[in-house]
């Protein structure tokens, strides 16, 4: 595990993406996001998070 | 969440089958249980109700990355009781 962790973000809403990216930032935690499910499970394997928060 | 022919449940069925093991929360609308329940069926770690609270996220993203840490300490002193004992 990457410092603190890595977490990825899977939401369609940018500005609950917008926020929880700058508290988990802010946390000292790695962060990636999507705003749409689309190629979404190549772009999570590329960064191998360790916690994905998902919206569905 | 709209996704192009496919329900939230495909998409975390398809991490799991593409060998992701990340530990996965769910953000639900749902104050029902129901969905909740799916989504830890199919082996997310824990959910959260939107609108959701930045302290409770935070809170649970330490705690599911704590659980993942001794996980992996278990499997390695396991492996290691193994080898040597």
């Amino acid at each position: 595990m990457s410092g603190k962790g890595k977490i990825f973000i899977i939401d369609d809403d940018e500005l609950i993406v917008s926020i929880l990216e700058k508290a988990l930032t802010n946390e000292g935690y790695e962060v990636s996001s999507l705003t749409t499910t689309e190629d979404a499970v190549n772009k999570v394997k590329a960064k191998s998070p360790d916690v994905i928060i998902y919206w569905m | 969440m709209n996704f192009p022919g496919q329900s939230g449940i495909d998409l975390l069925q398809k991490f799991k089958e593409q060998g992701i093991g990340a530990e996965i929360i769910m953000l639900t609308a749902d104050d029902t249980a129901e969905t909740a329940v799916k989504a830890m069926k199919f082996g997310a770690a824990d959910y959260l109700t939107k609108p959701c609270n930045i302290d409770e996220v935070k809170i649970v993203v330490s705690n599911i990355l704590e659980k993942r840490k001794l996980k992996r300490e278990v499997e390695y002193l396991r492996k290691v009781n193994s080898t040597f004992f």
